[in-house]
């Protein structure tokens, strides 16, 4: 459900404004959480994420440059943050199962249980910013512009790796999903 | 859009409105301390400390001062010989100056302490020493003669 504030044209920013960027936190945190669990398929990772890329974006808020949609730099900064821990929470796994060869599995935690949703154990199949591109565009409702300057990469090729996306996920789904 | 990206959106937005509903933390750009906590912590605390070990030294520096322009020294064992010079000097000063006793209310019968005259003489002075010595003659012991006992037969 967004606010009124929330669906208008992105405000004007002053880089290096601390009210400025208060104000950027209140319209874009959700929206980055969002994004955030739809790429690691679990909130409280994805909570974690998300607080640290605005830290790490408060840092470099007085070199940010209003070409580029603020939220959108927010989210480039959340996607590559989420991709460090995505790399390290698979490692992680692989080390898990290797200690656990021959154990019985443990149950899931009431987190995964919440979590298990069709959608999201589809979308973890997919590249991580594959992921990203999707809840971008149908969710947020991103123009490639903004999935370019998240994802940071050149504008031309979201088209492609959308619809690559897509064809993914339609063949993980099934055709007789919804 | 075909159908796939509806109902992709679709189950997106079941998903995940909820989440836009909430209200984000509040936003904080540093964690905020106590006062005792600003002192005590971080450039507060480094402050403090310098200033702490500043005034140390200052008071140490002075101190020196003070023993190097009284003996004319830097040798610490010199300005503690000048001030046991000092209190030594002092003392016979202060064992001239009359002293007032308390006077104890006067009992008939028994004489106090403090009614007594007390002669007052330097307590720490040397005393005097005379040119020549008495000399003292050791008092003869009486000896000692053992009683013949009787023989019993």
């Amino acid at each position: 459900m967004e606010s009124s504030d929330e669906s208008a044209e992105e405000p004007l920013y002053s880089p290096g404004s601390e009210a400025d960027f208060e104000r950027l936190y209140r319209r874009s945190h959700q929206r980055v959480l969002v994004t955030l669990t739809g790429m690691l398929g679990n909130r409280a990772a994805a909570e974690d994420c998300t607080q640290e890329a605005f830290a790490r974006a408060f840092k470099a808020w007085g070199s940010w440059r209003p070409e580029a949609p603020a939220e959108a730099w927010v989210h480039r900064i959340a996607i590559n943050v989420a991709v460090s821990y995505w790399r390290r929470q698979r490692l992680r796994e692989a080390g898990e199962i290797v200690r656990r060869l021959g154990q019985p599995a443990p149950p899931p935690s009431t987190a995964a249980l919440a979590e298990r949703s069709d959608l999201i154990r589809a979308l973890r199949k997919l590249p991580a910013k594959q992921r990203a591109a999707l809840v971008l565009r149908h969710f947020h409702g991103y123009t490639n512009r903004e999935i370019a300057a998240s994802l940071g990469i050149p504008e031309r090729t979201v088209a492609s790796r959308l619809a690559a996306a897509r064809a993914q996920l339609q063949a993980v789904l099934g055709e007789g999903w919804r | 859009m075909n159908d796939f990206e509806q109902n992709l959106e679709r189950g997106l937005h079941e998903l995940f409105d909820p989440y836009l509903a909430e209200q984000p933390r509040p936003w904080r750009t540093r964690p905020r301390a106590g006062v005792s906590g600003r002192v005590a912590g971080g450039l507060g605390g480094a402050l403090v400390a310098k200033l702490a070990t500043g005034a140390v030294i200052a008071a140490l520096a002075a101190g020196a001062g003070v023993g190097v322009a009284t003996t004319h020294s830097l040798n610490p064992v010199d300005w503690g010989r000048a001030a046991s010079r000092q209190v030594q000097k002092a003392q016979p000063q202060v064992a001239s100056t009359p002293v007032a006793h308390p006077v104890a209310p006067a009992s008939p019968n028994r004489q106090t302490p403090a009614a007594t005259p007390v002669a007052v003489s330097p307590a720490v002075s040397p005393p005097a020493v005379p040119s020549s010595l008495p000399t003292v003659n050791p008092i003869p012991l009486p000896t000692v003669k053992p009683t013949i006992l009787p023989t019993i037969p």
